[in-house]
């Protein structure tokens, strides 16, 4: 017996949706769409280059859009607004509003629930396969016919991630991926060579002890930080470069219960435990007065209180701009034989299912991640970047026509060495990103994969018990989920 | 809740003629209330007990009749038992804390007298009206273990404090000092309570002899037993529902920074909102609240049964 819910779960969600989590987006997830975090507003002018592929401003659109998870009059971020007057320019008769927060689960299914949905929604492409499997988006397969879109022009990992059973539901955004990046000087201090193999887990281990200054609750000096403390991509990413998977391929199989994975977890909660215990370390960590703003100045390399970690490549951005004279040294995650491997993640752009204006979403998403489109908001970034004198250390898209643009004709980092090693180690792990499997129980499993790494990390349980009660857990939800 | 005084059972009475008249005036003059009622509470709590049986999908908007299995899943569920655990710690250590300190701090204010009373009522109600999530990421600040001032301040007497944020056996004690922070308006109703019992009855006890202690353990207790009744009662029901500075803390904004906590930080309404928002379970979040509906009217009844022994209402 199937019952529609609609009129009273819209009460119902109206009244909760006050009381729910803060829709702003995070500091993160900000600096992540536009880690320069640039002080003066975007001009709006998109002088972009023709690309031979990825034309747009091919379909009829017009009339109003309603776009979820994307801010334009809210915001300062350069890339996203010069996107935005790009395809204004091309579809003039198109009148996208914008939600003006970030992807917001509650807030979404509040505005699912209206009697006016959104037509577009910009969500993490970790998440998208709960509303895939809900059936709440569109595939893309006729609209990528009726513009003409080549998609190959698009990462394959981030394909990968916005597709499902062999059907297209999304166009890529950013493409963000992670490199170790190391303080040079103060590795150079404590008798480490900053070329450290980042393959040879011992190495990792020895230099994490010889870099680290103080013990416990006298910590002054994190050595090496392996972030799998409350990061879930961080941790499938020592699971990967170990030879395992947290989820099988078609997402519906849980593998916590691998060697692979347990190595993994024992090895990363050994580097924290060498600081003193998770508490002490993440107190430390987590403190701006000890350990400096992370996204600001001072941060952990102003203050020589972090040597090296992994990190997403926007936060080179974020350095360049709160630390332009710290010399990092930027390497590839490598595998336990050597490879350069990275995870990859950012958000899509997908269209909602029961669009009113099919049309006009179908063109704003295939504008907004046209080759055409990221080079109008890169050079609008690189001018702001010449004016404030910083390096411009370029975008990172999830199409690989205009990032060769880019990266090849526009990012210039002859005066900053630093900067241009650093952009090239990204580029080198860009080519070795895995795409984390969506599975149709995504948040649920993400979070039963975080308790149990909490838990092996504070000692509640150890890793093996740890990991084989969230296995079981996580194909439970899996299999409740999975439609 | 509100406490009430046990009325004496009273012989019925007719309604008079004028009174028969007035239904209608009165029943539109409630009615904004009584619309209020129905379409924002009777109707959703209906809703959500019928949702409770089924396996709605607020995605699909498709839920099928699955009986009482929501309910043996709560059973089998670890994070149910985990959650309600984590609850009943921070109510149970939390409610007798802010009685005892609701009392020192309203004792205190009701001997303030002059231009400073206003004040200092003032000062003590300012942290109720602070935004929850204001207090969660301030008490985020507070509560560091290497930098937080309140570690910084025990490290005068030489003690070391415990890390609040991220030693599961210490976060919940780190949320009920936050917690501790805001009972400005308990404050306000004991004070209210101790403006009301009569001078000459401490004046009485102390021509009997009482000391302060006495008079406060005869006089003050017994004359402000109510009040104390209805703060027990609505601190007790607001524990069981902690929600809005938690999940800022350790599911908002923050998550990712801090770790080791989330499970510490498990309580029942935040485990119930995240199945019913971000895991997209809206029968089985339904039945998590029915259960906390139930366990919250047990509570309250046995509280008012034993009022019955200690609670004196004036008039009686």
């Amino acid at each position: 017996m199937n019952r529609r819910f609609s009129p009273v779960l819209a009460a119902l969600l109206f009244l909760l949706a006050a009381c729910g989590p803060n829709a702003e987006q995070s500091v993160e997830e900000s600096a992540a769409s536009d880690p320069s975090t640039p002080a003066t507003p975007a001009t709006g002018e998109s002088a972009a280059p023709s690309s031979s592929d990825g034309e747009t401003g091919t379909l009829d659109a017009s009339g109003d859009l309603f776009v979820y998870g994307f801010s334009y009059d809210s915001t300062d971020d350069v890339v996203a607004r010069s996107r935005v007057d790009y395809t204004a320019e091309q579809y003039p008769d198109l009148s996208p509003t914008f939600s003006e927060s970030g992807f917001e689960a509650t807030g979404f299914l509040t505005a699912l629930q209206s009697d006016d949905p959104p037509d577009v929604v910009r969500i993490s492409r970790n998440d998208i396969g709960t509303y895939v499997a809900s059936g709440r988006l569109q595939p893309l397969d006729d609209c990528i016919g009726r513009s003409g879109v080549d998609t190959s022009i698009y990462r394959e990992a981030a394909m990968q991630q916005l597709t499902s059973e062999g059907t297209l539901y999304g166009l890529p955004d950013f493409f963000d991926t992670a490199v170790w990046m190391a303080a040079t000087a103060e590795l150079e201090e404590d008798g480490v060579d900053p070329e450290i193999d980042w393959s040879d887990w011992d190495a990792i281990a020895a230099a994490n002890e010889q870099l680290l200054t103080g013990q416990g609750s006298d910590l002054e000096e994190i050595g090496i930080d392996p972030k799998v403390a409350g990061d879930y991509s961080f941790f499938s990413l020592w699971v990967y470069a170990n030879g395992g998977q947290l989820l099988s391929d078609n997402g519906l199989e849980s593998l916590l219960d691998t060697p692979e994975v347990l190595e993994a977890l024992e090895f990363t909660k050994g580097l924290i435990e060498a600081h003193g215990t998770t508490s002490e370390f993440l107190d430390f960590r987590n403190s701006v007065e000890l350990n400096g703003d992370f996204f600001g100045s001072p941060n952990q390399f102003d203050l020589g209180t972090e040597a090296a970690f992994p990190m997403q490549q926007w936060y080179l951005n974020v350095a360049a701009e709160n630390s332009a004279d710290t010399e990092l040294t930027v390497s590839p995650f490598l595998t336990r034989d050597g490879e350069p491997i990275t995870f990859q993640d950012g958000q899509g752009w997908a269209i909602v299912e029961g669009s009113d204006n099919p049309e006009g979403a179908c063109a704003f998403i295939t504008s907004m991640v046209a080759t055409d489109a990221w080079v109008a908001a890169a050079e609008t970034r690189q001018a702001q970047r010449e004016d404030e004198g910083l390096p411009f250390t370029g975008v990172y898209s999830g199409n690989s026509e205009a990032d060769e643009i880019i990266f090849g004709e526009m990012v210039d980092l002859s005066e900053f060495p630093t900067f241009d090693a650093a952009v090239q180690a990204v580029l080198e792990a860009q080519e070795n990103a895995y795409a984390i499997p969506t599975s149709p129980a995504s948040e649920e499993f993400r979070q039963i994969v975080l308790d149990a790494v909490d838990q092996a990390l504070t000692g509640a349980a150890s890793p093996e018990e740890a990991l084989q009660a969230a296995d079981q857990e996580a194909q439970d939800a899996i299999d409740s989920a999975a439609p | 809740m509100t406490a009430q005084p046990v009325v004496q059972r009273r012989r019925f009475r007719r309604w008079t003629t004028y009174e028969r008249q007035m239904i209608p005036w009165v029943l539109l003059f409630l009615s904004p209330w009584i619309v209020g009622l129905i379409v924002f509470t009777v109707i959703p709590m209906g809703w959500s007990l019928w949702l409770s049986f089924t396996d709605y999908d607020p995605l699909t908007d498709v839920g099928n009749f699955i009986g009482v299995e929501n309910y043996l899943t709560m059973v089998r569920d670890p994070r149910v038992s985990l959650s309600l655990l984590n609850t009943f710690y921070f109510t149970i250590l939390y409610v007798p804390l802010s009685m005892a300190l609701g009392i020192f701090l309203a004792t205190m204010l009701n001997g303030v007298g002059g231009r400073w009373a206003g004040f200092f009522r003032t000062a003590f109600y300012l942290p109720n009206l602070t935004p929850a999530v204001a207090v969660g990421t301030l008490f985020l600040l507070i509560l560091n273990g290497q930098s937080g001032i309140l570690n910084q301040f025990v490290s005068t007497f030489g003690i070391n404090g415990p890390s609040w944020l991220n030693d599961p056996a210490w976060v919940k004690n780190g949320i009920v000092i936050m917690m501790l922070w805001s009972i400005g308006g308990s404050v306000i109703i004991l004070f209210a309570a101790l403006r009301n019992v009569p001078a000459e009855l401490y004046e009485a006890a102390r021509i009997d002899g009482a000391g302060r202690w006495q008079q406060f353990m005869n006089v003050t207790v017994p004359m402000i037993s109510g009040a104390l009744f209805f703060v027990v009662v609505i601190n007790t029901i607001a524990s069981l529902q902690l929600f809005s500075e938690v999940y800022t803390m350790f599911y908002g904004t923050q998550q990712g920074m801090s770790s080791g906590s989330e499970r510490a930080a498990l309580f029942y309404v935040i485990y119930l909102f995240r199945n019913a928002f971000e895991f997209f379970e809206m029968g089985y979040a339904s039945a998590l609240a029915w259960v906390l509906f139930v366990v919250i009217l047990i509570i309250t009844v046995i509280q008012i049964r034993l009022s019955r022994r200690f609670v004196y209402y004036e008039g009686e």
